[in-house]
């Protein structure tokens, strides 16, 4: 096997944020530059090498390919920056490829080509083949997109490559032949994983927040993307029949979930027509309350586990994937049940047996559903356990088996779907750099903050990713003893912005974690693994943000700090935009203990929407014109100064 | 065929049905499901997927109605498979008796609501006390198993006297079932068509919750659940059932085994979900039915920090 071999090593500890929520580097040598021979991004050895498998389209952080009887899996590692090319077969590694940048997706094109999306380069980087099975993957070419390239689809017909960018909040179609970008549509926030209908006419995009999906018209002139809300009904209690239904508590009114985690999508095979989107179902509580904790969640708790079954030819969803039914099987004794898959990362579908296969951080497992279930959710076939991590699956349908990525555990897990095996998972390590006493701390801190069911940190299944996905946030509004308190974006914020807690009531990060262990009921941790946690939350990097210079953002830049208009006088430091006191706005609501507000941190204010303690300002131009008085003065602006506020607040 | 089409071939067997007796159906084969961490086990056929089409239509015939219930029914005439019991003029409304039913066979009839008295299964109950003086409209309904693993309802319609306490046998009805699914333990789940719609039909040994496709829940002391399940076009619906049944007993361990003998039998929490949908693309409903256990695997560890990190920490 040809690697990689670190020439120099040091002891550092350099963390970049990764699709499973927070990339840890185990060495420190840069990413190689690899020169890319001036041959475009056409293959130069075309039909040569493996090939794609059973047609499939949409990308993830392991692919297959096929050559002669061998199945090859290609993985994406974040955290090392490569790509790693495996002989499933015989269980061995065959190479490492240096990426120029962090891969989030990968995908094998029709003609062996290797897609791999850079995160944090705004770039797909296009691979071919070596001529030898055992050597890197060549580079092609490399074609810049939107910020944050995060997942990739290609049409049914080969023609086209769909590239979903997440901060960039974009969809980008590229043309196969010469990967030119054909057009790109504007997004909802942090979209994530692509799907295209059969006839290959639109795009279902998921969304980690929002309670939604996005239908892109890939036929149309104009492309047009539309919403399809994705909120739950809760029963709340339950209705029973007769006398005793009367007496029984629980709500009548049925409660609205919003859907969240949406990182994933598959399609069906049989029966057609579906697609699938594993998510969590949120009840952040009454806001106009306060509660106990973060939300009151009534009798089923905040966050309900959910696969909603979307109909691919009307774009809706079936609303039974959608309603929230009490637990039976609480009511007929259990007492120990399956802790949910509250943070779905990966999803694929193996026609042979009609199973949804889901990866689940947190548990760490991968959940099969029966693809066929009016409500997959509640039709759980079973489990498998994996490496720490798992953000990837794909299915090898002919050879009855799924091949897992366990990205925190740098394993790949090899899972036989056929039945009665005898070793049903096999894992297996891959090849990483290094690691160092920092790089284990760090890797130790993203299992804590991705430990679903865990009773220190929560005590209803909550992880910290469970708000904060990617370690930033979930556009939702929670009822606390405090008041409604709208979810912060972690990554890149905490670094110089203390006091913490809307109300800054917290010295430090330390105490903050404390405080909210107690407000989601946890016992809390401590020692070494608390420090990891505070590591881990202090080392996750956010989205790249390209510095705009453009006149538009420097006129913003004069607005904003113009005494007339008043951001600066408490947004002025220049790097954190956030004097670290505390301040009455006239914001305080109802269900507020107290009207005075620590000033948040405008880096990143751009995609973290909504706005306010409460969330009350659904964008930045609605704070911008609907805090008129209360917070600085936008009155006396033209509607162009306030587009170059706005320009600028992006920007930063 | 595309190679995942060919391992998914559909094993149906084609019957034609007579009447209201239906011959039973085999469906296709495969046993789902166990919740056990680490793997799946059973055979690895599809997640249980009946055909509608597939399935006779049945007929359930409807309730005595009790507009044509008899004047009286003579004291000494009996019912094979109901007993009543009861005290003269307690109440004001005169007699009350206690109908039960043998076999846990579930029992309703004209003195209960309407809406209660359709589906005998639904909060199934093996007795019921009768309080009225006129012939009241009885149906008595369990589930048969034969020898040979063929499934039926036995569909028992009477007219019972609270006055006289004699019963009379209206009519019995035999419906047979479909085999639709094996879980865990050998624990069978089966239906039967009606219309349009799937009645899935869970064996109840023990007291069991059923939740139904409207979301009432139901708590079911009788010897089996009946649970409709119908989709339109860009509809679905889902029905589960949860409850204990009887395990197989592990070996004791040495000293162990008189304090077993004594014990209960063990028991563990199954669950059965059930569903029909249709999307806008679909020729017909598509069903889907999953047995496995309800009750969690035991837990992962924890990550946690390891001896090594301590100690460096100590060391610090």
């Amino acid at each position: 096997m040809k690697s990689w071999v670190p020439a120099v090593m040091s002891v550092a500890a350099a963390a970049a944020i990764g699709c499973g929520g927070g990339a840890v580097r185990t060495g420190t040598m840069p990413p190689q530059e690899v020169k890319a021979k001036a041959v475009g991004c056409a293959r130069v050895r075309p039909a040569q090498g493996p090939a794609r498998i059973d047609s499939v389209r949409v990308g993830g952080t392991v692919a297959l390919a096929r050559i002669g009887e061998s199945t090859i899996a290609y993985v994406a590692d974040e955290d090392d920056a490569m790509l790693h090319t495996v002989d499933v077969d015989t269980q061995r590694e065959l190479s490492t490829t240096p990426l120029l940048g962090a891969p989030s997706q990968l995908l094998v094109a029709a003609d062996g080509r290797v897609l791999v999306a850079l995160r944090d380069k705004a770039a797909v980087q296009v691979l071919e083949p070596a001529a030898a099975l055992n050597a890197p993957l060549e580079p092609r070419c490399t074609v810049p997109t939107a910020v944050e390239p995060l997942a990739l689809a290609i049409t049914p017909d080969d023609a086209t490559l769909l590239v979903s960018s997440g901060w960039g909040q974009a969809l980008g179609a590229y043309a196969m032949e010469d990967m030119k970008r054909s057009y790109q549509v504007h997004l909802p926030r942090e979209p994530r994983a692509v799907v295209v209908s059969d006839d290959g006419k639109k795009a279902f995009v998921a969304h980690v927040v929002g309670a939604q999906m996005s239908v892109v018209d890939l036929a149309g002139a104009d492309h047009r993307a539309r919403t399809l809300e994705l909120t739950g009904k809760d029963e709340g209690g339950f209705r029973r029949r007769g006398v005793l239904g009367s007496l029984v508590g629980g709500s009548s009114e049925p409660r609205v979930r919003r859907a969240c985690q949406g990182f994933a999508l598959a399609k069906s095979v049989e029966p057609e027509g579906r697609v699938f989107a594993p998510q969590v179902l949120v009840d952040p509580g009454n806001a106009e309350q306060a509660s106990e904790g973060y939300g009151s969640g009534g009798m089923m708790g905040p966050e309900i586990a959910s696969v909603a079954v979307i109909d691919e030819g009307t774009d809706a969803p079936l609303e039974s994937s959608l309603t929230v039914t009490p637990d039976v099987r609480r009511m007929a004794g259990a007492r120990t049940l399956a802790t949910e898959c509250l943070l779905p990362r990966a999803a694929a579908v193996d026609a042979a047996s009609g199973r949804l296969l889901v990866t689940c951080l947190g548990i760490d497992a991968v959940v099969a559903y029966d693809a066929a279930s009016a409500d997959p959710r509640t039709a759980e076939l079973g489990r498998w356990t994996v490496g720490a991590g798992p953000t990837g699956i794909a299915v090898d349908v002919s050879r009855r088996r799924a091949v897992v990525w366990s990205q925190f555990d740098r394993a790949m897990s090899l899972i036989s779907l056929a039945a009665e095996a005898k070793e049903p998972v096999v894992r297996l390590a891959l090849s990483r750099k290094a690691s160092t006493p920092e790089t284990a701390d760090l890797a130790l801190g993203r299992k804590l903050f991705h430990a679903t069911g865990d009773t220190r940190i929560s005590s209803d299944g909550r992880a910290c990713a469970s708000c904060h996905p990617d370690g930033r946030d979930d556009s939702l509004t929670w009822a606390t003893p405090d008041g409604p308190r709208q979810t912060p974006m972690l990554a890149g914020r905490l670094a110089k912005t203390a006091p913490f807690g809307w109300n800054g009531a917290n010295e430090d990060v330390r105490d903050h974690v404390t405080h909210t262990f107690e407000r989601l009921s946890g016992s809390g941790l401590e020692g070494r693994e608390l420090d990891a946690l505070i590591a881990f939350v202090g080392s996750m990097q956010p989205p790249q943000q390209r510095a705009a210079k453009d006149a538009l953002v420097l006129r913003g830049s004069e607005v904003f700090h113009s005494t007339e208009t008043g951001c600066a006088s408490c947004h002025g430091d220049t790097e954190t935009y956030s004097d670290r006191a505390t301040h009455d706005v006239g914001s305080r609501v109802a269900a507020d203990k107290s009207a005075r507000f620590d000033t948040p941190s405008l880096r990143f204010v751009g995609g973290t929407a909504p706005y306010f303690h409460d969330g009350r300002y659904p964008t930045l131009r609605s704070l911008l014109v609907g805090a008129e008085g209360k917070m600085g003065h936008t009155d006396h602006l033209a509607k162009a100064d306030i587009e170059a506020l706005e320009a600028y607040l992006r920007s930063l | 065929m595309s190679p995942a089409r060919a391992a998914r071939a559909p094993r149906r067997i084609g019957i034609a049905a007579a009447g209201a007796v239906v011959i039973t159906l085999a469906a296709s084969a495969g046993a789902t499901v166990t919740g056990e961490l680490g793997a799946i086990g059973g055979a690895n056929s599809p997640p249980n997927r009946p055909s509608l089409a597939a399935m006779p239509d049945t007929t359930i015939p409807e309730a005595l109605d009790v507009r044509t219930a008899p004047a009286s029914v003579g004291a000494g005439e009996r019912v094979h498979g109901l007993d009543v019991s009861g005290m003269e003029g307690v109440s004001r409304s005169g007699s009350f008796i206690v109908l039960s039913a043998a076999h846990r066979r579930c029992l309703t009839g004209s003195f209960l609501s309407p809406a209660d008295g359709a589906n005998p299964t639904l909060d199934g109950q093996i007795s019921h006390t009768i309080i009225q003086r006129t012939v009241a409209a009885v149906r008595a309904e369990r589930l048969v198993l034969d020898s040979d693993g063929k499934a039926s309802l036995e569909i028992m319609d009477a007219w019972v006297d609270p006055v006289t306490r004699g019963m009379q046998l209206a009519r019995l009805t035999s419906v047979a079932l479909t085999k639709l699914a094996t879980g865990p333990e050998g624990f069978v789940v089966y239906g039967l068509r009606r219309g349009d719609a799937l009645e899935l039909v869970v064996p109840t040994p023990q007291r069991m919750s059923a939740l139904d496709a409207e979301g009432t829940i139901h708590s079911n002391s009788c010897d089996h659940v009946r649970l409709a399940l119908r989709a339109e076009v860009g509809t679905g619906a889902s029905v589960v059932v949860a409850g204990p049944i009887e395990v197989a007993r592990t070996a004791p361990a040495a000293g162990e085994a008189v304090k077993q003998l004594a014990a209960t039998k063990p028991t563990r929490m199954i669950q059965v979900n059930a569903s029909a949908s249709r999307t806008s693309r679909d020729p017909a409903p598509v069903l889907s039915v999953a047995i496995r256990w309800a009750e969690d695997a035991p837990k992962e560890p924890r990550p946690r920090a390891s001896a090594r990190e301590l100690a460096l920490d100590s060391e610090e």
